[in-house]
């Protein structure tokens, strides 16, 4: 059964004149990584709010894990997600970084042992013991996001929701946070629900929706839809250095492979096709 | 703004830093309600005496303690000028219309002055010495006896330490866009007043927008890992009361019965 079922949802704004999230469907299954992506005002941020009941849709039905989100049940469905979101700064609310670890615990009445216990494990996984006692404004943005993941993992959700978690982050920091992501979806069998411009990070996904003026436009994996090349830029994503580098040699009559390479199989595929040469 | 030592907390581990902060603010608050009972020689000196004893065990050194006092330094003169010219009251030294300086004036405002320091050194204590979050956790606690009037007091110590914690955040955005405004050829802290507050104004107009937008963002933020009201929450961080504290209260306690007893003496 699918963990998030969602079927034709549809959100407006009281101000616009358009939903921002318009007759929307699909399912996700346990365990898998599905990104979403689309422009800005695409409704890619809306759909993620209608899914932990910050906002409530005008229409459609969402189930989470079985539990159909309704506004008795939000607090339930809000215990079996965590979310991470874009601005490091901005979702950090304890003092400290063991405090801000605690804050979805103490919310949920963990006692004081478990929460000590808790708090540990779950800086270790992310790295980030050694900062325990540290104050956010001496912490770069990376450190802060790894930080909130530690909050989410502290409290054991099913399924992780990513609004554009490392669109503010260097590319150092985004691929350090993908790492530890990737390494706790598999340790814990979580879902993953990411939104995202970034194309490393979609590129992790078993699945990609491409959302446009709140509808879904486009359903593939990740090799199937790198294959577009710069069609990516109309669909909102950055275009991989890769893709980009593989259309200019076919400009200048390289003969390139027509399917997607990642940087480390366009490297190989390079220096291969020199000795051949 | 990395001058002003009011306020600010200077890391350490002396036996002033490890008393809880429930036990520190009530030193405080139990130090400040006794200087308004001293008036004399003898009580004064006790009262220094404390403060001095608490400063050399807070081993925090003299000089930053100086360097607090400074941005005070022209209230404290305001007040003393104000206290020897319109005291009044024994013997007339000097006289000019409705200024004059008196025998009293001038005692008067030697005991303002003292009394001033001494609740000015006694609080920068502690602030040198218990980190502001601190501070908050120990209000919280002190508070605690009026939840059974349903007053909102973990609610109330979550926006205490929402906003300290911020606090760094909006300096440096402050300075962000100092900068932007600086490149843009704005020139700050130079021309007349109205000149100045010119300059302030397109610094406090992004400043409070992001605040806002900042606080729309927590919010959610707070609520997507399950927020739902501040008083029934378990708590991670907790106070600990040590014999030490018991120890430095009873001291303080004495002295103010010192202090009273002292009071008689004139």
């Amino acid at each position: 059964m699918a963990i998030i079922s969602v079927s034709n949802l549809t959100y407006q704004y009281a101000q616009s004149e358009a939903p921002a999230v318009n007759d929307v469907t699909f399912d996700v299954e346990a365990g898998d990584w599905v990104a979403i992506v689309g422009h800005n005002g695409s409704g890619k941020s809306t759909l993620a709010k209608l899914l932990i009941g910050i906002l409530a849709a005008d229409s459609g039905t969402i189930d989470i894990a079985g539990t159909r989100l309704t506004e008795a049940s939000v607090w339930d469905v809000r215990e079996t997600i965590g979310m991470v979101f874009q601005n490091p700064d901005n979702q950090f609310v304890g003092a400290t970084v063991a405090d801000d670890v605690a804050f979805g615990m103490e919310n949920r009445h963990v006692s004081r042992d478990v929460m000590i216990r808790r708090v540990k494990e779950a800086l270790l996984q992310v790295g980030m013991w050694e900062f325990r006692d540290r104050e956010p404004a001496r912490l770069s943005g990376g450190q802060k996001q790894r930080v909130a993941l530690a909050g989410v993992m502290a409290v054991a959700p099913k399924i992780l929701i990513l609004d554009e978690a490392t669109s503010m982050l260097d590319p150092e920091g985004r691929s350090d946070i993908l790492n530890t992501i990737k390494t706790l979806k598999q340790k814990l069998n979580l879902t993953v629900l990411s939104i995202t411009h970034d194309i490393d990070e979609a590129a992790q996904a078993d699945r990609i929706l491409v959302i446009d003026d709140g509808r879904f436009i486009e359903e593939a994996t990740p090799q199937a839809l790198f294959e577009h090349g710069s069609d990516l830029i109309a669909m909102g994503l950055d275009v991989p250095f890769s893709a980009k580098l593989t259309e200019l040699l076919a400009q200048r009559g390289v003969a390139v492979p027509a399917h997607y390479l990642d940087e480390g199989s366009l490297a190989d595929w390079l220096w291969k096709s020199r000795l051949t040469k | 703004m990395n001058n002003f030592m009011f306020g600010r907390y200077i890391p350490g581990n002396s036996w002033v830093h490890r008393l809880d902060p429930r036990a520190k603010l009530l030193l405080c608050f139990i130090y400040i309600g006794v200087v308004f009972f001293a008036n004399n020689f003898w009580t004064y000196l006790l009262l220094t005496v404390v403060l001095l004893g608490s400063i050399i065990l807070a081993a925090v050194p003299a000089r930053i303690f100086i360097r607090g006092l400074r941005p005070l330094f022209w209230l404290l003169l305001f007040t003393v000028v104000i206290q020897i010219f319109f005291g009044a009251g024994g013997h007339v030294y000097w006289q000019w219309g409705v200024f004059s300086i008196t025998h009293d004036g001038l005692v008067s405002a030697g005991l303002i002055l003292m009394r001033f320091v001494l609740i000015i050194l006694i609080s920068t204590l502690l602030t040198f010495t218990t980190q502001p979050l601190a501070i908050a956790d120990g209000i919280e606690s002190l508070l605690n006896p009026l939840r059974k009037v349903h007053f909102p007091v973990a609610t109330l110590a979550l926006m205490l330490s929402l906003s300290l914690r911020f606090v760094p955040t909006l300096m440096d955005e402050a300075t962000k866009i100092m900068n932007a405004q600086r490149s843009r050829g704005v020139d700050f802290g130079s021309g007349g007043l109205r000149q100045q507050i010119k300059t302030i104004v397109p610094i406090l107009i992004p400043l409070f927008v992001n605040a806002f937008q900042r606080a729309v963002d927590i919010s959610i933020a707070m609520e997507a890992r399950g927020y739902r009201d501040g008083e029934n929450r378990t708590k991670y961080r907790q106070l600990k009361w040590r014999s030490a504290d018991t120890i430095s209260l009873v001291g303080f306690v004495i002295m103010a019965g010192l202090v009273i007893a002292l009071r008689q003496l004139t």
